[in-house]
């Protein structure tokens, strides 16, 4: 130590000239000299650190290991980084830890051996790169969730394909029959049989329609493309138009009761959205009620909101089913034999919910089934 | 006038089909769904059914496997009309023992076709089993 305190012109000279911080040891693990930049990086007064220990500076978890480490380094004299694959700390008076990287650097001065430590604080660098590690994992997690999205989008529209050129073959075939049946009818007195044939025709070019509209309105759902237009617009107009369409699709003693009192009813809604629910609702109440039965649309009139019932005396839903019936291409277990895409009415649903209407239902198997859309009313 | 039983769940395609049939001179009785149609291949033997397979009820594999377990019916000529299309489903179909298989839409001929080809393969199937100097049980 005298040594150094006698040559400390010479050290001050070197040692403040670099930014990072150094610490002499010698054989017995003294600091000896220390220059401004490890006093400051340690939080000590200038050669506070003098005749200490070098365990001061070193967090006290690692003093066994560290006291080792040097006695074995000053066997081997040899330069060299500290802590190869290994994290480095350091302590500052008080108390705090922080990241350090440290050279060591050992030399002979006057027949004794020393180690020059060089430290760099690495606080920063440490952060920077636990920061960039966290937004790799971020990121990471990000693509493979996105990935996986991706995977199960696809699945889900070749199912969805598939399904729809199936429920495609069917109504087609009506339609090329009827065709061939109209070809075939080419006498005057023949006209009730065309009629026929040209109304089965249009019924089935419609429900062609409803599909493809249903398949185009997830794509824009889902691309957020939707614009919805607020109207105000008799509810009957609506409600009578659904309903005209919907009797072509009957079957044999099916029937549609109306509405009461609806006649002065104006509302503000969008009405293709409604027209779009309704009709669903209708459509479901046809397709799985059996012959000669009631399908009723009823409205309420409530304070803040109006609600529109749809109630068939159908298959109904099994209870299991009925957490799912809104999921997309969800078909209940007492409708895989019947055609369908199990779109409609999760896009109605989705359609009403953007538009602050809700589409909710009751039913129970084998009795039937009550879908109701409610929409505020503006006070 | 040959008998055909024709099952399908599409009410327009069903009395199209029949209506189209009836043209040509055969004899057609409906079903609505698998279960009827089994129901009506049972009561009345056809010389042919032409049947679909995505329907209520009872599928048309499950009707076609039926009709095999009935020594009544096990002999009737199947032909399945069907929207699936895939060459597995349409192999599915001819294993279990149809034979023949129309993908929707078919066309007025390709039906014709596929019945006379299957009532054809029948009667003569028979004219040979009769020649035969033993009595087969199908």
């Amino acid at each position: 130590m005298h040594v150094f305190q006698k040559n400390s012109n010479i050290f001050h000279l070197l040692s403040e000239g670099v930014s990072e911080g150094i610490i002499v040891v010698n054989t017995k693990q003294q600091i000896v000299a220390t220059n401004s930049s490890a006093n400051e990086m340690f939080g000590y007064e200038k050669e506070e650190l003098l005749d200490k220990s070098i365990d001061t500076v070193i967090p006290k978890r690692y003093h066994t290991d560290h006291n080792k480490h040097v006695d074995k380094f000053i066997l081997k004299s040899e330069k060299r980084s500290m802590g190869q694959g290994r994290e480095l700390y350091g302590v500052k008076k008080n108390g705090q830890e922080f990241p350090v990287e440290a050279g060591l650097n050992p030399f002979k001065l006057y027949g004794s051996t020393y180690v020059m430590a060089l430290i760099t604080d690495i606080t920063e660098r440490k952060n920077y790169t636990e920061n960039l590690e966290r937004i790799v994992q971020e990121r990471t997690k990000q693509l493979t969730e996105a990935l996986a999205k991706e995977k199960e989008l696809s699945e889900l529209k070749t199912r969805f394909l598939s399904l729809v050129s199936h429920e495609f073959k069917t109504p087609l075939s009506s339609i090329l029959t009827s065709v061939t049946l109209l070809g075939k009818y080419t006498k005057t007195d023949e006209q009730k049989k065309r009629d026929k044939h040209v109304n089965t025709i249009r019924n089935k070019v419609m429900y062609l329609d409803t599909i493809l509209n249903d398949f185009l309105s997830i794509e824009r759902l889902d691309s957020g493309k939707m614009h919805y237009k607020l109207e105000e617009f008799p509810l009957s107009k609506l409600v009578n138009e659904v309903i005209y369409d919907a009797n072509m699709l009957l079957k044999p003693g099916q029937q549609i009761k109306y509405p009461e009192n609806i006649d002065d009813l104006i509302i503000k809604f969008d009405e293709k959205t409604l027209e779009l629910g309704l009709s669903n609702l209708i459509y479901n109440a046809i397709k799985y009620s059996p012959e000669d039965t009631t399908i009723e649309v009823i409205v309420n009139r409530k304070t803040t909101n109006l609600e529109i019932c749809v109630k068939d005396e159908g298959i109904g839903i099994p209870k299991k089913d009925q957490k799912h019936i809104f999921d997309r291409y969800f078909r209940a277990e007492n409708a895989l034999l019947t055609q369908g895409t199990g779109i409609g009415l999760n896009i109605a649903k989705q359609h009403l919910k953007n538009l602050d209407a809700t589409l909710d239902f009751s039913s129970v198997e084998n009795q039937g089934s009550t879908f109701t859309i409610t929409i505020p009313l503006e006070i | 006038m040959k008998k055909i039983l024709l099952i399908e769940d599409d009410r327009a395609l069903r009395e199209n089909t029949a209506e189209l049939l009836e043209l040509y001179g055969y004899k057609v009785r409906t079903a609505a769904n698998g279960m009827d149609g089994l129901k009506y291949a049972q009561e009345s033997p056809p010389d042919i059914i032409l049947c679909d397979i995505l329907m209520p009820k009872m599928n048309g594999y499950s009707v076609l496997q039926e009709l095999a377990f009935d020594n009544n019916t096990r002999h009737i000529p199947f032909i399945f009309l069907s929207a699936k299309t895939e060459l597995k489903e349409i192999r599915k179909g001819i294993n279990l023992g149809a034979d023949d298989y129309l993908t929707k839409p078919f066309d007025e001929n390709d039906l014709l076709n596929a019945i006379e080809n299957c009532l054809s393969k029948t009667k003569l199937l028979s004219k040979k089993l009769k020649q035969l100097p033993f009595k087969v049980i199908l």
